[in-house]
């Protein structure tokens, strides 16, 4: 006999993302999945970010990372509550994972969650985990090529940081190549480009993240 | 890798049908799987496969039809599929709504009482 079965295979993950939005807009926590290869500097990025804004806001981070503490590690060190998940060989973060993570956290007196998932430009993009904002971190020493090997990825994402333009000169790195890319992608997607040598190339994706956060927190613009 | 957490998934909603039916063997499975989803249709039947052993669909056809991803655009209306490139083939508008090619959904079980 024929079954006519029409289930989405990925549903107890879209439901469980779900469940952690709901809970998180209940809060007004702003979360932000930062999605990129090992290497491409999301640690680095995160730091950075975190020098900047945490005495204005309460951040904290859950570090997906298949072994060690070591970015953990990095990050406790600007005493903010750091959340492990390692995920022992599993490429990616997902829903059922994160959610745990975010038990662990006292939720009423936060107003950002950075979530750092597993180095992968493939896996991640498609497990929806309950975040506000898909951030794809790319660098350039990966080559410019990468928006079109991993469209998913900048579909998904909601804003691109590119990574370590300082190093340009060193590679082969085309940034037309790049951008044009990512528009045919997704032709409204914000792209920053950004270096974690120089603070002041930071100062649109600081700008975009405050924003955020206040948008979603409530928070009044700090003076 | 996800093949594997697909596959996993597959079998949790198998045998949830296949206990509402009655099923003692599984003989066909057919997957629709959106191109977007970036899965490797070999290594999802290799997965299947491993997964399926000792199970009620062990032996089972693993059928997947893939599914060219297709938008509507948000401006004029126009639906068409993408090639390379995520704007209105008709105005050329960036917004768009995907109306398929990202899904992952059983389609059909076929087995036996």
């Amino acid at each position: 006999m024929e079954i006519k079965v029409m289930k989405k295979v990925m549903q107890a993950n879209i439901e469980k993302a779900t469940e952690i939005r709901d809970l998180l807009n209940r809060k007004n926590i702003l979360m932000v999945n930062l999605i990129g290869s090992p290497g491409a500097g999301k640690t680095l990025l995160i730091e950075k970010t975190l020098v900047r804004l945490k005495e204005k806001y309460n951040i904290a981070t859950i570090e997906g990372d298949i072994a060690s503490n070591k970015d953990a590690l990095r990050l406790q060190k600007y005493r903010i509550p750091v959340v492990l998940i390692n995920t022992y060989g599993s490429c990616h973060l997902d829903s059922a994972t994160v959610e745990k993570a975010i038990l662990e956290l006292d939720l009423d007196s936060l107003d950002l969650i950075f979530v750092e998932n597993v180095g992968n430009l493939v896996c991640p993009a498609e497990f929806d985990i309950g975040e506000d904002i898909k951030v794809a971190v790319a660098s350039t020493a990966e080559g410019d090529d990468k928006p079109e090997k991993y469209p998913l990825l900048f579909r998904e994402a909601g804003l691109v940081l590119l990574n370590k333009v300082d190093l340009i000169p060193y590679t082969n790195f085309d940034i037309k190549i790049f951008n044009s890319s990512v528009r045919k992608l997704n032709g409204l997607l914000p792209i920053y480009e950004v270096s974690c040598v120089d603070e002041n190339s930071l100062e649109g994706w600081i700008d975009w993240l405050e924003e955020s956060i206040r948008n979603k927190t409530g928070i009044a613009v700090p003076i | 890798m996800h093949e594997l957490t697909i596959i996993t998934n597959i079998f949790s909603i198998i045998d949830e049908i296949a206990e509402e039916n009655q099923l003692t063997k599984i003989t066909r499975v057919t997957l629709k799987i959106g191109e977007l989803r970036h899965v490797y249709p070999e290594m999802l039947q290799n997965a299947f496969e491993i997964v399926s052993k000792d199970t009620k669909a062990e032996n089972a056809v693993l059928h997947i039809k893939p599914i060219r991803v297709k938008m509507r655009c948000k401006h004029c209306g126009h639906e068409f599929f993408v090639n390379n490139s995520y704007c209105c083939k008709k105005c050329g508008d960036y917004r768009l709504k995907i109306i398929e090619g990202d899904e992952i959904i059983i389609e059909t079980l076929e087995g036996d009482r």
